[in-house]
C-alpha cells in the first residue's frame, strides 16, 4: 500500500469538507424520515443520562437509571445516537447555531464526508491519487449515498466505519490497537461490521490455500508431515478483544445483563422483520426475495459509467485472482482479493433470499466505496489514454466519467431515496417499471408550507408514514405550525397525506373513496409522485 | 467507458428532455374544461403521474378520473384520455365501435376524445346467489364470500371494480346482461390478494362459450371479453387449490 503523503491528506480533508457543505446545504430540503424521528427521540432520551452522570455520577450507574434513559430504541448500538445528541445539545440547545434537525443530522453528515475522504485514501493508497479522485466524486456523485448522508441515520455512518476498518486493517503494521478500537467504534455503529471478520477469514484463507491444501497432500518435498495450521495473526487478538470491549463499554444499556441483552440484540437481528419493497411492478413482502435484487439495485440506481465501471473493474480482478488460482501461484498481492471481498460479501449477504431487502440500496452501501475503487482502478487506463499523458486533461474526464452520477443526484433531490438513474430510463422509467421510490415518510417536508398557509387552527393531519415523532420534529423546528394536531385516524382528519408506496395502497385508496376528499397537492420529481396531499372539503 | 459515458449522457439529456411541463399539463386540462360533457369520462396516462389527477381535480373537479391502464380494460361512452409523451399508450382507436372525436397535442403532451359508438355500460355489477350489486348497493356476502364495489389496488396500479372475498373454496358470480351482450374488462388477484395467498387459483368463463385458465401468481387484472349467452348471463367461477380466504378483483363493463 502507498503511504499517504501529506498532499493526499489534505485532499482527503478537502473533500470530506467539501462534501460536508454539500449535504448540509441539500438537507434542508430533506424531509425528516421514521427512523430520524426515532433517533431524535433516542438522542434525547439518552442525553438525559449524561446529564445525570454530571450530576450523581455514582446514580448514573445504577441499573435503574441506566434502563430509565437507554432502553428506548435497544435494537441499535448508540454510538450515532449518542453523536447526535451531542451535536443537538452543543450546537442547537447550547449555541443556538442550528435547527434542531441539522443539529441532530451533522455526524451522519460528517461520517458521510468522511466516508468520501477515506475512500479517496483508499484509492490512492491502492493506485495513487488519479484512482483516489474517481472513486471519491464516484462515491459522493452516487444519489442514494448523497441522500443516506444527509439522514441522521446509521447507513452512510455505517459504511464508513467499514471502510475505516478496511483501511485500519490494510494499514495494520504497528497498529493493531488502533485496529481494535476501530473495529469497536464500527460495530458499535450498526451490525453490518459483524460481517467483517467473516470477510476477513475468507481472505485468510484464500491467502493461505496453498499452505492449507498442500498440508492434505502426503510426502511433501520437504519432508515434514501432516497439516499445519498457518499462524493465527497478532490483529486477530486485537480485533477480538478490544472490539468486544469498546462495544460493551460505549453502550450503558447492556451493562446491567451483557450476556442477556447483547443476545437479545442478535436475536432482533437474525429474525428482523420485513418491509414491502416494489420491485418490477410486485410488491415483495416477506421471503424468499429474489437473489438478483441488490444487483439489479446497483444497476438502475448508480450512474451507467460507475456500474460498467464497477463490472469491468470485478471482472478484471476476477480474472487476476483466477490466474494465481490456475497457475498454483502464491498470491504476491493480496488486496485484490481484499477488495473483491469487501465487495462482494455485502451484496452476497443481501442475496440471501431470507435476509431484509428493504429500504432501498442502504444494506448493502457499504460495499459501494471498493466498487467505486475498483470502477476507479478499471478507468484508470481509459483515462491515460485519452489524456495523452497530459495531466490537464485528467482532472475534465474524471469529471466527464461521474457528471451522470452528478445529474441524477442532482434531479433526485430532496428525495434521492427514490433515484433511479439511465439503465432505468431515470425517474419516470423507473415509475414505469414499478420500481420502489418512498419508504420512510420523508417527502411529505416540501408540503408543509402548504399546510401551514392554508389549515385552519387546530387542524388535524393525518400523515401516512410521516411519524408523530417526525411531525413533532417539524414543530419544534418551526417547520410545521405548533397549533396542528397528529393523527392516525383518517376519519378525525382534516389533511392526508397519501405516499406512493407499496404498504400506503390502502391509504390512497381510502382517501380517494371518501366523498369529502380533494387532491390538492403532488410532491414529486419530474412528474413521479412521491406522495400526494388531500384536503376535507370545505375544512 | 467512453460509449457507457456517452449513452449514460445521452439518456440523461433525452430523459430530460420528455418530462412533463406541470403548466402545460394544467393549461391542457383548462384547455378542454369547458367542452367536457357531464358524464363524460376522464382519464390519464401514465397512471401513476398524479399532477394530471391533480389537474383534473382543479379544472374538473365533478369528473373522477379512470385510475389508469388497468382502469381502462372497462368500456367507456365518452372517454377524455390525457397523456404525456412518454405514455405507454393505448390506441382505442384501433377497436370496433370507437371513434376519435377530438385530439389536441401540444408540446408532447395530448388530450383524445373517444367515443364508443355502441350502447354499453361502463361498469358491470355481478350477482352472488340473489343478491346482486347495483350503483347503490355495494356490498353482498353469503357463506362462500362477499363482493364489494369499490376501488381497487394491484402493488402501485388501481382500478375501480369488484373486490372478490372468498371465505370457502369456489364462488360463482353471474353478471346479468342482454343476449349477445359482451362483458369486456378485467380479472385477477388483488396486491393483498396475492400477498396472503396460500396456493393458486383457476378462473372458469361461462357464457355463450366457456374458458377457463390458473391465474398467474402476481398482482393484476387479465383481460377478458366474454359474450353473453342466451339468458344474457356471464358466469364466473373461482376455485381456489385447497386453500381458503383468497382475495381477488374484477373490473367490467358491458358492450351491448
Amino acid at each position: 500500500m502507498n503511504a499517504f503523503s501529506a498532499a493526499n491528506r489534505r485532499v482527503a480533508g478537502a473533500l470530506g469538507l467539501a462534501y460536508m457543505l454539500a449535504l448540509l446545504l441539500a438537507q434542508t430540503q430533506t424531509g425528516v424520515t421514521r427512523d430520524e424521528g426515532y433517533y431524535f427521540k433516542a438522542a434525547r432520551e439518552y442525553s438525559g443520562w449524561f446529564r445525570v452522570l454530571v450530576q450523581d455520577p455514582k446514580r448514573a450507574f445504577n441499573a435503574k437509571e441506566i434502563d430509565r434513559h437507554w432502553s428506548y430504541n435497544h435494537e441499535h448500538p448508540v454510538l450515532m445516537k449518542v453523536l447526535f445528541a451531542a451535536s443537538n445539545g452543543l450546537f442547537h440547545e447550547a449555541l443556538g447555531l442550528s435547527s434542531e434537525v441539522t443539529a441532530m443530522r451533522l455526524p451522519g453528515i460528517i461520517m458521510s464526508a468522511l466516508g468520501v475522504a477515506l475512500t479517496f485514501l483508499l484509492g490512492v493508497g491502492l493506485c495513487g491519487p488519479a484512482v483516489g479522485w474517481l472513486a471519491a466524486l464516484f462515491l459522493a456523485t452516487s444519489p442514494r449515498y448523497f441522500y443516506h448522508g444527509q439522514m441522521a441515520c446509521f447507513d452512510s455512518a455505517v459504511t464508513t466505519m467499514w471502510l475505516a476498518v478496511a483501511l485500519a486493517w490494510l494499514y495494520r503494521e504497528g497498529h493493531h490497537i488502533r485496529l481494535g478500537v476501530v473495529f469497536g467504534l464500527a460495530i458499535a455503529t450498526k451490525h453490518n461490521v459483524l460481517f467483517f471478520p467473516i470477510l476477513l477469514l475468507c481472505h485468510w484463507l484464500w491467502i493461505h490455500r496453498e499452505r492449507i491444501v498442500g498440508g492434505f497432500r502426503a510426502g511433501r518435498a520437504d519432508g515434514a508431515d501432516g497439516w499445519v495450521l498457518p499462524s493465527i495473526p497478532w490483529w486477530v487478538f486485537f480485533m477480538g478483544l478490544i472490539g468486544p470491549l469498546v462495544f460493551l463499554l460505549h453502550w450503558p444499556y447492556l451493562w446491567p445483563d451483557p450476556v442477556g441483552r447483547i443476545g437479545w440484540y442478535f436475536g432482533f437481528h437474525l429474525h428482523h422483520e420485513h418491509y414491502p419493497v416494489r420491485y418490477f411492478g410486485q410488491s415483495l413482502w416477506s421471503p424468499p426475495f429474489p437473489r438478483g435484487f441488490p444487483v439489479v439495485m446497483w444497476a438502475v440506481t448508480l450512474s451507467l459509467p460507475l456500474v460498467v465501471a464497477m463490472a469491468g473493474g470485478l471482472v478484471e480482478a476476477l480474472r487476476r485472482l483466477g490466474r494465481d488460482l490456475w497457475w498454483g501461484l502464491q498470491p504476491t498481492d493480496a488486496r485484490t482479493a481484499f477488495m473483491v471481498l469487501n465487495l462482494l460479501i455485502p451484496v452476497v449477504l443481501i442475496a440471501s433470499p431470507s435476509v431484509p431487502i428493504f429500504g432501498g440500496t442502504k444494506h448493502w452501501m457499504n460495499a459501494l466505496p471498493f466498487g467505486c475503487v475498483l470502477a476507479a482502478q478499471f478507468c484508470l487506463p481509459v483515462i491515460l489514454r485519452l489524456a495523452n499523458n497530459r495531466r490537464a486533461f485528467i482532472a475534465p474526464l474524471i469529471a466527464l466519467i461521474v457528471l451522470p452520477g452528478a445529474l441524477s443526484t442532482l434531479r433526485a433531490h430532496p428525495h434521492g431515496i427514490g433515484a433511479y438513474t439511465e439503465l432505468a430510463g431515470g425517474l419516470r422509467g423507473a415509475a414505469d417499471l414499478g420500481f420502489q421510490r418512498q419508504f420512510w415518510g420523508g417527502a411529505s417536508r416540501p408540503l408543509l408550507e402548504k399546510i401551514n398557509k392554508e389549515a385552519r387552527q387546530g387542524a388535524v393531519i393525518f400523515c401516512d408514514r410521516t411519524n408523530e415523532d417526525t411531525f413533532l420534529a417539524y414543530q419544534r423546528d418551526g417547520l410545521l405550525r405548533s397549533d396542528l394536531r397528529f393523527t392516525l385516524q383518517m376519519g378525525k382528519a382534516h389533511w392526508w397525506f397519501a405516499f406512493h408506496q407499496p404498504d400506503s395502497d390502502w391509504v390512497l385508496s381510502a382517501i380517494r373513496m371518501r366523498r369529502d376528499s380533494s387532491l390538492v397537492a403532488v410532491e414529486d420529481l419530474e412528474g413521479v409522485p412521491m406522495v400526494s396531499l388531500y384536503k376535507r372539503k370545505g375544512s | 467507458m467512453i460509449g457507457a459515458v456517452l449513452t449514460a449522457l445521452a439518456l440523461q439529456a433525452w430523459t430530460g428532455l420528455t418530462i412533463p411541463s406541470k403548466s402545460a399539463q394544467s393549461a391542457l386540462v383548462s384547455a378542454v374544461a369547458a367542452t367536457v360533457q357531464p358524464g363524460d369520462e376522464v382519464a390519464y396516462l401514465p397512471g401513476w403521474e398524479q399532477q394530471w389527477a391533480l389537474s383534473i381535480a382543479r379544472h374538473l373537479p365533478d369528473h373522477t378520473p379512470r385510475l389508469g391502464r388497468d382502469d381502462l380494460l372497462r368500456p367507456f361512452h365518452r372517454l377524455w384520455l390525457f397523456e404525456s409523451a412518454d405514455s405507454p399508450g393505448l390506441d382505442f382507436a384501433s377497436q370496433p365501435g370507437v371513434k376519435v372525436l377530438e385530439e389536441v397535442v401540444k408540446g408532447g403532451l395530448s388530450v383524445r376524445l373517444y367515443e364508443h359508438q355502441r350502447a354499453l355500460e361502463p361498469i358491470a355489477y355481478p350477482q352472488l346467489k340473489k343478491c346482486r350489486l347495483t350503483k347503490e348497493r355495494t356490498r353482498c356476502s353469503d357463506a362462500s364470500g362477499r363482493i364489494q364495489t369499490t376501488e381497487l389496488a394491484f402493488d402501485g396500479r388501481f382500478a375501480w371494480g369488484q373486490k372478490i372475498t372468498i371465505k370457502s373454496d369456489v364462488m360463482t358470480l353471474i353478471f346479468q346482461g342482454e343476449p349477445g351482450a359482451t362483458l369486456i374488462g378485467g380479472m385477477g388477484w388483488t396486491g393483498h390478494g396475492v400477498r396472503h395467498a396460500k396456493g393458486g387459483a383457476s378462473v372458469e368463463w361461462q357464457g355463450s362459450q366457456a374458458s377457463g385458465h390458473a391465474l398467474a401468481s402476481r398482482a393484476g387484472l387479465k383481460p377478458f371479453l366474454v359474450v353473453s349467452n342466451s339468458q344474457g348471463q356471464v358466469q364466473l367461477k373461482i376455485t381456489l387449490n385447497n386453500w381458503k380466504d383468497g382475495e381477488f378483483a374484477v373490473s367490467s363493463g358491458w358492450v351491448k
